[in-house]
């Protein structure tokens, strides 16, 4: 009799004592599943993760012509995510798509020095494909333009290594684009000085300055006051003892006389 | 699924913002290099007759070397050497031509470099002296200041201060100090004694202000700059001993009164920034504490005690009423900063062995202190939380060993320290730019200095 009861003390312990588990484990997950959902709103650092341009072989593009629009607008979703880079063309977007799985396994432990010489070696491979990418574009249908994407407006040229206002940069022409302005820095800083009686005293102003193809000055002017005549005028002054300038690589001149190059004194 | 779909709406939402970003080129230059700006300073030219020029002749000197010292010490200028003036100037107008005749060139002075000329001269009728002014930004070929100061001869210096003064109002939009006086225990009136003196910023106008034939320390200044509180070891009438008492002088009126005269000692003066209370330390036979006291001698509150018998001395208030002092209740001699009642005390300095003699900056922002680390005493500036801190002195007395440098205080635009060094031998007065680039002489003789204390622009 007693080990009869004691068998059904024994399962009813066990019942609650299951129940009681099944409870727990149902908290901790739904409480994990919660906050993944609704917080894990945190960015995944991609910059030193393989960028787009890495695995954006340009000949795989060609493959992507036709995606519903909106898995495109999916994509945009780890560039945009990135601290720096700003949104992608439709090109990229569409090699986007694929990165995520190849992506995964790099985003754990990456070996700086390993994706660094990776990177150098992508980058070459991407500077002799650039040539035959153009040609391929050439040759191919124009990319659908029915994307929401408004900068996808030259299908057929844009595929991120080429400039065009409020586009984005990928790959080689962000390097050049960051080569190039730490250039600029180095260069305007030698020029940038003040006397004493103007200096500590918290002025802020914003210059842009033009420049052709060979660094000369077309034109500059203040876009943001300091509020001092003679800070403003030390500031064009700057500018005027900095020409010429770092001569721009190809892909950068039409945006430098254009749009022109922002400077801040001192931000 | 949810993470992608949530994904999906913010970056629908994020679209439109994410387009009007550029890629355009946006560089951040920094700080800039500073460099001082050349200064043309022509000798003045005299508005009288040629028959009294040589007579006026030194009152001229005087104006001129008096602005030439306050600009140079200001920091902001470097004189161009008069031999490399291209033009003469005892010959052209003080204005410009074409608008004036016989008027000077501005090409002449942009050729040699200047980025700004001073043309000046002046003219004594009867007893008083015009000093007429002309402030020129050279490139620019514009007027920065033009004005005309009148006064007794004898204030040809006040003159000549003030003048320097609105000259960096005019390019900074703050004033310069050059109108301000210091406060200071010397041993100069002779024998053992030492008295309370006060003189120019610069040294000059050194005027005597306790006659006690005893030991007389640690003045202050009211902010007003009209009295001056300070310690003696006096023998009040009907007394036996002397006592380290303290008294207030009022500068205008010449009165004297005893302001504290507990048992013990009685020092440190240093006036609330309504001048109407008086911070000290007092001992009364006890171990010394900080007390606050209103100017008629009564005591308002303690503001220190202790603990456990330590020494609380050397109270400093800045413009927004808080206090530093120096305390060794920590072993050793530091800086401690608290609120106006005592409370809310924080200990900021930690290195060095003895710390003492605080002073605030007019901002408040930051304290002056002298501290000892390797036998000899340095002056130090640091933030008002002990941070960033620098050492402004470092020099070296006659027999090699380091010198001695105490007792620092603030300029009342915050752009100076003086201090005293026995660099020389004896205790002069030095002044020095707040970020220890520029050090000078102020004192120039061989009496012994102690405790100078910097007053406001004194009108």
């Amino acid at each position: 009799m007693n080990e009869l009861n004691q068998e059904t003390e024994k399962n009813d312990n066990l019942s609650s004592g299951i129940a009681v588990s099944f409870a727990i484990h149902a908290l901790i997950i739904s409480f994990f599943t919660l906050k993944a959902v609704f917080f894990d709103a945190e960015s995944i650092d991609f910059s030193q993760a393989v960028r787009v341009d890495m695995v954006a072989l340009p000949d795989k593009i060609t493959n992507e012509l036709p995606p519903p629009p909106a898995k495109q607008d999916s994509k945009p979703q780890p560039p945009e995510k990135k601290p720096k880079t700003p949104p992608s063309e439709k090109a990229p977007e569409k090699v986007v798509k694929k990165t995520p799985p190849p992506k995964n396994p790099k985003d754990d432990g990456v070996n700086l020095e390993k994706v660094k010489n990776q990177q150098k070696n992508a980058l070459d491979k991407l500077k002799a494909m650039a040539a035959l990418e153009k040609i391929k574009q050439e040759a191919s249908t124009p990319k659908p333009s029915e994307s929401s994407n408004a900068a996808a407006a030259e299908p057929a040229k844009v595929k991120g290594n080429i400039l065009s206002p409020g586009s984005s940069l990928t790959g080689l022409a962000k390097l050049q684009h960051e080569n190039f302005a730490s250039d600029l820095d180095r260069h305007i800083k030698q020029h940038w000085s003040l006397p004493e009686w103007l200096a500590r005293r918290d002025f802020k102003a914003q210059a842009r300055v033009y420049i052709d193809s060979r660094g000369n000055i077309l034109g500059r002017k203040i876009v943001k006051s300091s509020g001092n005549p003679s800070y403003d005028d030390e500031v064009l002054a700057t500018i005027d003892r900095s020409a010429p300038f770092p001569a721009p690589p190809e892909k950068f001149i039409a945006i430098v006389s254009v749009e022109g190059i922002l400077i801040g004194f001192p931000e | 699924m949810k993470k992608l779909f949530l994904l999906l709406l913010t970056v629908l939402a994020f679209s439109s913002t994410g387009f009007a970003q550029e890629n355009g080129i946006y560089i951040k230059l920094g700080e800039a290099r500073t460099k001082k700006s050349l200064l043309a300073f022509p000798a003045l030219q005299y508005f009288g007759s040629p028959t009294t020029a040589s007579k006026y002749q030194s009152v001229g000197a005087e104006l001129f070397k008096t602005v030439t010292n306050d600009l140079t010490v200001s920091s902001y200028f470097q004189f161009i050497n008069q031999s490399a003036f291209l033009e003469d100037t005892s010959k052209t107008a003080l204005m410009p031509a074409p608008g004036t005749p016989n008027g000077f060139n501005f090409q002449s002075w942009s050729a040699i470099g200047a980025e700004f000329l001073i043309r000046a001269g002046f003219s004594i009728v009867g007893n008083e002296i015009t000093f007429e002014t002309y402030v020129y930004h050279v490139a620019k070929a514009n007027l920065v200041m033009g004005k005309k100061y009148k006064g007794p001869i004898s204030s040809a210096r006040r003159i000549a201060h003030t003048f320097s003064n609105d000259v960096l109002k005019a390019l900074t939009g703050k004033e310069g100090m050059f109108l301000s006086r210091v406060v200071v225990s010397s041993d100069r009136s002779g024998g053992k004694a030492k008295e309370i003196f006060t003189m120019d910023w610069d040294g000059a106008n050194v005027s005597q202000i306790s006659n006690h034939r005893s030991i007389s320390i640690s003045p202050a200044w009211s902010p007003d700059g009209k009295k001056v509180a300070y310690t003696s070891y006096v023998k009040r009438v009907g007394s036996k001993f002397r006592n380290a008492d303290m008294l207030i002088y009022d500068l205008t009126t010449g009165k004297r009164s005893l302001v504290s005269y507990r048992q013990g000692i009685n020092s440190g003066a240093a006036f609330s920034p309504d001048g109407n209370h008086i911070y000290l330390t007092i001992s009364q036979g006890n171990s010394p504490n900080i007390y606050k006291m209103s100017t008629d001698g009564s005591l308002v509150a303690k503001v220190t005690n202790g603990p456990a018998g330590a020494m609380n001395v050397e109270p400093a208030v800045s413009a927004d009423s808080k206090l530093a002092y120096s305390s060794d209740r920590a072993g050793r001699p530091m800086i401690y900063t608290a609120n106006s009642d005592g409370s809310n005390v924080k200990r900021i300095t930690f290195a060095g062995v003895f710390n003492s003699s605080p002073s605030w900056s007019p901002d408040g922002k930051k304290i002056a202190f002298s501290g000892q680390s390797a036998g000899n005493f340095d002056i130090f500036v640091m933030n008002a939380d002990g941070t960033g801190m620098i050492r402004l002195t470092s020099a070296k007395r006659p027999d090699g060993r380091a010198a001695s440098n105490e007792d620092p205080s603030f300029s009342p635009d915050g752009r100076f320290v003086i201090y005293t060094s026995n660099r020389t031998g004896k205790n002069q007065i030095f002044i020095s730019t707040v970020d220890g680039s520029e050090e000078r002489r102020v004192t120039n003789d061989s009496y012994n200095y102690y405790k100078p204390k910097w007053s406001q622009n004194i009108e």
